[in-house]
């Protein structure tokens, strides 16, 4: 928790304090406290935080838009405090004014807990790819050593992975490597 | 158009899910138009059918003769890479026609087309590569722009990294998908002054890609809490902002500037279109540099031209001749900044590098020496003339020069007149801070 990095964005003074009164009392810190919206984009694109909390009424420019571009290019998850509902709202986390610390607490834990498995999702979808990636690239270079050396599928693939082995060079590598040599 | 690409670009919006189409044009004073249109529109729109009012457009129809047509054209269909609140968008640039089905002669682009043409008629395509230059300014607390720089923020916690490299980085990227190649791009002289080239190519397609490249480095500013500008000179006392054009002629793929046998491996036909731009520089000025500002760039001592010389090397001329030769040889005119119309510019520069070529126009000899630091009776004696001071005498200059009007036309000509007399007269009413301190207190 004290690790989770949180910006906040309120052009009012007042509201701005009650949100970080409330974030303080459920023992949140936060990195930093903005008040206009060019100044949003450019903190959180140099301070890289977990999570942005906007008030919709932040000035400068209109809160989805802000909220969408955040989001889009990935800078942080975004959680809009908002004071009546829209149609633009359901494409974001959301809660209304007036919150409890409690329904606040609540929101920033769901926030991070999808974010956390998000991340996860998309490292495991990073490595399915590059796993497919490989396995497409085996494939290649085994057809190629069964049609030239006469090799069945099993002794080709064990050929590779010998290779892989000897040289300390991973199944891609080598396979690529077999690829390019029969250019 | 012809139905399979009609088709193919049906498709592509449908596979992206974009909702809007942007039919963008340029006005004769070079600021970039947009009719957004949903996607069910889009077929009217390729089929040449759809209409828009231009008497609401600044200088380009009267009252009388308002119903025009916008024609996209296919090949610069792109879908930026930039989402909206209204989702993906895509645009087409068009060319515009009157309800006769004849191309407006008020269309920039058509002019440009025109005077290709002409190239194109002894045997010429022109290639293009410009140097866009631009500042990254601080949006304020109501998102408006300021000349503020970063370095003047204060910050108070260490940002990692600078936010306008960052920025431009994103720009980039974002060119690049847009199918840009980009040569180079840096940081340039001044603080928070940025330069972004890319890889030249025809004329046409360039001054679409300078129009596209002026929109995409503002959008992409904005969403990083910044301001780009492309104003000329927006900070006293240090560099401005130009759009360095390089220019050359091919013929059947080769490039017939270069000519290894004579003198500066420059061939006749180069010679003679820079004679043909250094004879016309001073009409030509008032379309390269069309803004009250961008006079205030063109003065002694910041890297930009005020003298019609060229050189090899010396930045101090109005066109410098890079290094490469073979394919890359081409002459650089440095007056250009990036407040012009594109399509009018290069049509100008053209159309006099032609006439240059028609009538065997010789250059002075080079001038390798600085010539901020000559005086009057030195520059008078080596023959070198000063571009126009100011906007209102690049105008008369425009006017007095008829190889550069008929680059123009008529209908853009007159508009053109007519429109920048009133900026020039308006900016001439103002009375400025610096006369204020020079003479309140001292009368």
């Amino acid at each position: 928790m004290e690790n989770t990095r949180i910006i906040i964005a309120d052009s009012r003074e007042n509201s701005r304090k009650i949100l970080q009164e409330s974030l303080n009392r459920c023992g949140y810190q936060i990195q930093a406290e903005i008040r206009n919206a060019p100044e949003l984009l450019r903190r959180a694109r140099t301070l890289y935080p977990d999570l942005v909390i906007i008030d919709a009424n932040i000035e400068g420019g209109g809160v989805f838009e802000m909220a969408g571009i955040i989001q889009e290019d990935e800078i942080a998850d975004v959680l809009i405090i908002a004071g009546n509902d829209s149609r633009q709202l359901k494409d974001f986390a959301h809660i209304f004014k007036p919150y409890t610390p409690e329904t606040l607490e609540a929101a920033v834990e769901i926030c991070l807990l999808y974010k956390a498995r998000f991340v996860q999702i998309r490292q495991q979808v990073a490595r399915l790819q590059e796993d497919m990636r490989t396995r497409k690239l085996v494939d290649q270079a085994k057809g190629l050593l069964m049609q030239k050396s006469g090799l069945t599928e099993q002794e080709a693939y064990r050929r590779l992975q010998k290779e892989s082995m000897n040289k300390g060079m991973s199944m891609k590598d080598v396979a690529r490597a077999v690829i390019d040599s029969n250019k | 158009m012809d139905d399979n690409k009609k088709r193919e670009l049906l498709e592509k919006v449908k596979e992206y899910d974009v909702r809007f189409v942007r039919l963008q044009f340029t006005d004769i004073a070079g600021i970039l138009k947009n009719i957004a249109i949903p996607v069910r529109q889009l077929e009217k729109a390729l089929d040449g059918e759809l209409m828009f009012d231009g008497s609401s457009i600044n200088g380009f129809a009267d009252i009388s003769e308002s119903d025009m047509y916008l024609v996209p054209d296919p090949d610069t269909f792109v879908i930026f890479p930039w989402r909206s609140s209204n989702g993906k968008v895509a645009r087409f640039i068009c060319d515009v026609y009157n309800p006769d089905g004849k191309p407006f002669s008020g269309c920039p682009r058509n002019n440009l087309k025109r005077v290709l043409k002409e190239a194109e008629a002894l045997g010429y395509t022109m290639k293009v590569g410009p140097e866009a230059e631009f500042f990254l300014f601080l949006a304020d607390e109501n998102g408006q722009a300021t000349t503020q720089t970063q370095d003047e923020a204060g910050y108070f916690d260490l940002a990692p990294l600078d936010l306008g490299e960052n920025a431009r980085r994103d720009m980039d990227t974002t060119l690049e998908e847009m199918g840009f190649e980009i040569e180079a791009s840096h940081h340039e002289v001044a603080p928070s002054q940025h330069e972004i080239d890319f890889k030249y190519g025809e004329a046409l397609g360039v001054a679409d890609a300078i129009m596209t490249l002026k929109l995409a480095v503002r959008s992409i500013a904005q969403r990083h809490g910044l301001h780009a500008s492309f104003m000329p000179k927006p900070l006293f006392g240090v560099n401005g902002s130009g759009m360095h054009t390089h220019q050359s002629l091919f013929a059947d793929r080769q490039n017939v500037f270069d000519d290894p046998g004579s003198p500066h491996g420059l061939s006749d036909t180069a010679r003679h279109y820079m004679g043909g731009i250094l004879h016309h520089a001073r009409g030509i000025t008032a379309i390269t540099n069309p803004t009250v500002n961008s006079y205030k760039r063109l003065v002694p001592g910041y890297e930009a031209p005020v003298y019609m010389a060229w050189s090899e090397q010396n930045r101090s001329c109005l066109i410098r001749v890079p290094a490469k030769r073979g394919l890359s040889t081409r002459i650089e005119v440095r007056n250009p900044d990036p407040t012009f119309n594109p399509y009018l510019a290069l049509a100008v520069m053209l159309k006099a590098g032609l006439d240059g070529i028609k009538n065997q126009l010789e250059p002075p000899a080079p001038v390798d020496r600085d010539i901020y630091k000559m005086d009057l009776a030195e520059r008078n004696r080596l023959g070198i003339e000063s571009l126009p001071g100011n906007l209102y005498e690049a105008l008369i200059e425009l006017a007095r020069d008829e190889v550069v009007k008929s680059a123009l036309g008529e209908h853009i000509f007159n508009k053109f007149i007519e429109g920048k007399m009133e900026e020039w007269n308006q900016y001439n009413m103002q009375v400025t801070p610096w006369e204020v301190s020079q003479y309140l207190t001292r009368f």
